[in-house]
């Protein structure tokens, strides 16, 4: 092989080098790390940590009642805020499909929130749901749906809806993005052809708009949903997982286990439970969609 | 999509719906506006209302005033900007050879960014710790900026990778036989072609640099190296009864994202439909 | 300026071969032009040499000099492709400076030798424009002008004028061709259209599965096709092939139709089933009682002439014909066929049944 011939054949890796260098070091050799420390005993304040405990890490979190509910939490989180973004996404990016006057105005309006810092929203709508300076309580009060301004976010019933409608509020420009590129990709012509066979606006938003938007739709859900089980933010700003760790979702438990406890090691378990988890959730998509494509 | 004319009726819905939509989006906005405009004394007594009877900057005055305000300001730019720079570069040369080359491993490697993207990042935020900090890179920008370039790089290489495809391949080869070898031809006729790309990378990776909690407060404990995030939190701990001020903060906050928003948010929705309609 | 040589040129593509041995020489100054159906392996042909591709085997010789291993941009040739891949966002002028300002030439030298290829190529006017201001003609003329600049042993043609409508096509050709033979530079010039071919090639290179199956002028390629796919691809309309019989070496029948007697052919197949091909102009349609009886089934007027579609025997030809005579759907007409007219082939190895 000649000299020119070894270097056509290395032009490609480096390219990707610096890329996969930085991949490399910080997240997956980390990886690695965090997956160990969950069989070990680690925690920071203790410099004689670092036994090798084995499943007792596993063991605490199986008794733990908090671990349970944060895993509730995590399906009620994730399921109410990605049906919400996609539902009102959907609506706005068909809302924002077609031109009309004052379409640039309003497409810079609604897709504003994304432009807010995560932390942001939270702390904002922490603010709205305080009843000293936040008119939502009031307004509850009002509608009748409570009895006294308070604040929605110290009730342990309810108070996870706080961050879920802070999620919304922040997550539906991106959804609307997402779906308003599938259906500008549409072909004009196949709704012309279908109107001139006699199809009205549902049935054309049923058997065409549906149907086009579906592989778009699946892999932006997929997507989304293991990015939002993993998203602690807005619940570690907004509630720091209380009131009594009724809000705690799996990662925002495992930031506070860390980041207040100190313990490395309990963290580290939690983290490779949920990992399990999303790795069982992508596998079973992928043999639907098996079996979803073989049945067609 | 246009297809049949729509009726009056129709039209009214529709511009019903997209003013929900905005009053919904606006509404947080416009109250966290109001209440740093509210003199404290009026705050509690004319709590509901949707605009004060006087309005006041003192909340500003007092939140700029603070010494630690504008360092935090500066902390953030300075790592978001960095970032911007460092995880775009290495997300354009990556991108480019995802979008030119067939090469074994290839799979591979985009396969292991795909996998970046779906485990929870607090699951490594315990063992970063306990490697930055005996490097010394824990309170540090520098630090920051190196957890954070990485984390940004495999979206952002996705990202380059789908504005190089809508590039014919045939430019480069034409460049390659006026006498360029392949880095001239990316460097000269490509890269030239996808600023509108590079420039929508580098928005990406800064607004996501800059609202990135919670390794800031993880990797922070002094203010020094505090970040605009970990700062607000902070300054908002403190002020638990002064929401006056502390909305002031966050409008203060708010208004660089949101100016460079409202400029490059036309290239953005276009830049990733058309990587959309290009497939 | 220079002779391009290739030498036993081998290429596979994970396994599946895609040029299969190819020796060519392209003589300095000669306009040779690769022509076949897609995939055929003519672009391929044109990318190795360009040095966009690598070879599995084989050598390939620019002016004398061994180019196998050497870069694209080392080879001294200049590529014209069938998109044009003008930079957009530089200017003609730009575009056609690139090369040589890599190259390092002064800025006084380089201005001069656009503005003297933008008045041959008459795109003076349009030095300053960008790329998506010009039509596709224009544009083309930039690519052209963006490879003479360089001046360089050869030109390479990747299929330039498939984006261009029928008539601007035309032009085009000529003008190329025209071009061409001012300049005097060695040209391979690719394209799936076999008029084009025909019209432009000094000599001809038709391809056909990786393999170039016959090289030579366009009037030996039309008279003297090698087999089966030279034949049936050159010419248009297409030549007819009809299975026939050859009986006792030099007698020809269709059927039970005498077509009339042959030079004698060397290693016609034992059982006499030969394939014979006739092309459509040299088919004289005369009164029924005068030739072997046909009936029309079909009629493509063209202004020229007309293509008749013919039913003979239980087998379907095309003639095709200047006389200004009115031919009526399903009329029974004559067929006359010359026998010197006739071409003989093998149609189990598709190679041509030359006289002994």
């Amino acid at each position: 092989m000649t000299a020119r011939r070894a270097l056509l054949a290395a032009e490609p890796y480096l390219y990707t080098l610096p890329a996969l260098l930085l991949i490399c070091a910080v997240m997956l050799v980390p990886l690695g790390l965090g997956l160990s420390y969950a069989f070990h005993d680690v925690k920071l304040l203790d410099p004689l940590s670092g036994d090798f405990i084995g499943l007792d890490h596993f063991r605490e979190l199986w008794s733990d009642a908090a671990f349970w509910q944060a895993l509730r939490n995590t399906l009620l989180w994730t399921g109410a805020s990605v049906s919400l973004q996609f539902c009102l996404g959907l609506v706005l990016a068909l809302l924002l499909n077609r031109a009309f006057p004052g379409r640039a105005l309003f497409q810079l309006l609604v897709f504003l929130p994304w432009a807010v810092p995560s932390f942001l929203s939270g702390l904002n709508w922490a603010w709205l749901f305080n009843p000293v300076v936040g008119p939502l309580p009031h307004w509850l009060v009002s509608l009748g749906l409570m009895s006294q301004p308070d604040n929605l976010l110290s009730d342990p019933r309810y108070a996870l809806w706080g961050p879920i409608i802070a999620n919304v509020w922040w997550g539906i420009p991106f959804f609307a993005i997402t779906l308003l590129a599938a259906l500008q990709s549409i072909p004009a012509d196949i709704y012309e052809a279908a109107a001139i066979d006699g199809a009205g606006a549902w049935r054309r938003f049923r058997s065409i708009t549906l149907p086009f938007l579906a592989p778009t739709m699946a892999i932006t859900i997929l997507l989304r949903t293991v990015w939002i089980a993993n998203f602690a933010d807005l619940i570690v700003i907004m509630t720091k997982g209380g009131p009594a760790d009724s809000t705690q979702i799996l990662a925002s438990y495992i930031f506070t286990q860390a980041f207040q406890r100190l313990d490395f090691g309990y963290a580290s378990a939690i983290a490779a439970v949920l990992l399990l988890l999303l790795l069982a959730y992508a596998l079973a998509l992928m043999a639907l969609r098996a079996v979803l494509v073989r049945r067609r | 999509m246009s297809v049949a004319r729509h009726t009056s009726k129709y039209w009214a819905l529709h511009y019903l719906l997209l003013g929900a939509f905005a009053m919904f989006a606006l509404f947080p906005l416009f109250w966290l506006l109001k209440v740093s405009l509210t003199p404290n004394n009026l705050l509690y007594s004319e709590g509901v209302r949707l605009w004060p009877s006087h309005i006041t900057f003192e909340h500003y005055a007092s939140v700029v005033a603070r010494s630690e305000f504008p360092l935090f300001f500066r902390n953030s730019v300075i790592v978001s900007g960095i970032t911007a720079l460092l995880a775009t570069l290495a997300a354009a040369a990556a991108g480019y050879g995802f979008s030119r080359f067939k090469f074994r491993g290839k799979h591979f490697i985009v396969g292991l960014m795909l996998i970046t993207q779906m485990f929870p990042l607090v699951m490594i935020i315990a063992p970063i710790f306990r490697l930055l900090s005996p490097l010394g890179l824990t309170n540090s920008l520098t630090g920051l900026i190196i957890v954070y370039s990485a984390f940004n790089v495999p979206f952002a290489s996705f990202l380059m990778q789908s504005f190089f495809d809508a590039i014919p391949k045939d430019l480069e080869e034409a460049a390659l036989l006026d006498g360029a070898n392949r880095f001239a031809a990316f460097w000269r006729i490509i890269v030239p072609l996808t600023l509108p790309g590079l420039a929508a990378t580098l928005g990406f990776v800064f607004t996501a640099a800059w609202s990135e909690l919670l390794f800031a407060l993880m990797l922070n404990s002094s203010s020094k190296a505090s970040t605009f995030p970990v700062g607000l939190l902070a300054f908002v701990s403190k002020f638990s009864v002064d929401f006056g001020q502390m909305m002031a903060a966050g409008v203060l906050a708010l208004l660089p994202v949101c100016v460079f928003f409202v400029f490059i948010q036309r290239h953005l929705v276009q830049g990733l439909t058309a990587g959309a309609v290009k497939g | 300026m220079a002779a391009i040589r290739l030498e036993s040129v081998c290429k596979d593509y994970g396994g599946t071969p895609v040029l299969r041995s190819v020796d060519l020489t392209i003589e300095d100054g000669e306009f040779v032009v690769l022509v076949g159906p897609s995939g055929c392996g003519k672009s391929t042909l044109l990318r190795v040499i360009a040095g966009l591709e690598a070879i599995s085997s084989g050598e390939i010789r620019i002016g004398g000099r061994l180019v196998n291993e050497l870069a694209p941009k080392d080879r001294d040739i200049a590529m014209v492709f069938q998109s044009y891949a003008l930079y957009p966002h530089m200017t003609v002028r730009e575009n056609m400076s690139f090369g040589l300002k890599l190259k390092g030439q002064a800025r006084a030298r380089i201005e001069a030798t656009v503005r003297a290829a933008a008045e041959k190529l008459e795109i003076g006017a349009l030095l300053e424009r960008k790329p998506r201001e010009l039509s596709g003609g224009q544009r083309q003329r930039v690519a052209m002008g963006r490879a003479m600049v360089r001046e360089p042993k050869a030109f390479l043609f990747d299929e330039p004028l498939s984006n261009l409508d029928a008539r601007l096509r035309e032009q085009m050709r000529y003008e190329i061709r025209k071009l061409q033979r001012g300049l005097g530079t060695t040209s391979l010039y690719v394209t799936h259209d076999q008029m084009e071919a025909m019209t432009m090639a000094d000599r001809m290179v038709a391809m056909h599965e990786g393999v170039a199956q016959q090289i030579g002028t366009p009037a030996q390629l039309y008279a003297n096709p090698a087999n089966l796919f030279v034949a049936g691809f050159i010419g248009a309309p297409a030549m007819n092939f009809l299975q026939a019989t050859l009986r006792n070496a030099c007698e020809v029948c269709i059927g039970a139709l005498p077509l009339g007697r042959v030079a004698p052919r060397r290693g016609a197949p034992k059982d006499g089933r030969i394939t014979v091909g006739i092309r459509p102009e040299r088919i004289s349609v005369v009164a029924p009682a005068q030739g072997l009886p046909a009936q029309i089934d079909f009629l493509e007027p063209t202004g020229l002439g007309t293509i008749l579609h013919l039913s003979l025997e239980d087998q379907r030809i095309k003639a095709f014909t200047t006389a200004r005579v009115a031919f009526a759907l399903h009329e029974h007409v004559g067929v006359s066929i010359d026998p010197a007219d006739l071409l003989l082939f093998d149609p189990a190895s598709g190679l041509r049944l030359s006289a002994s």
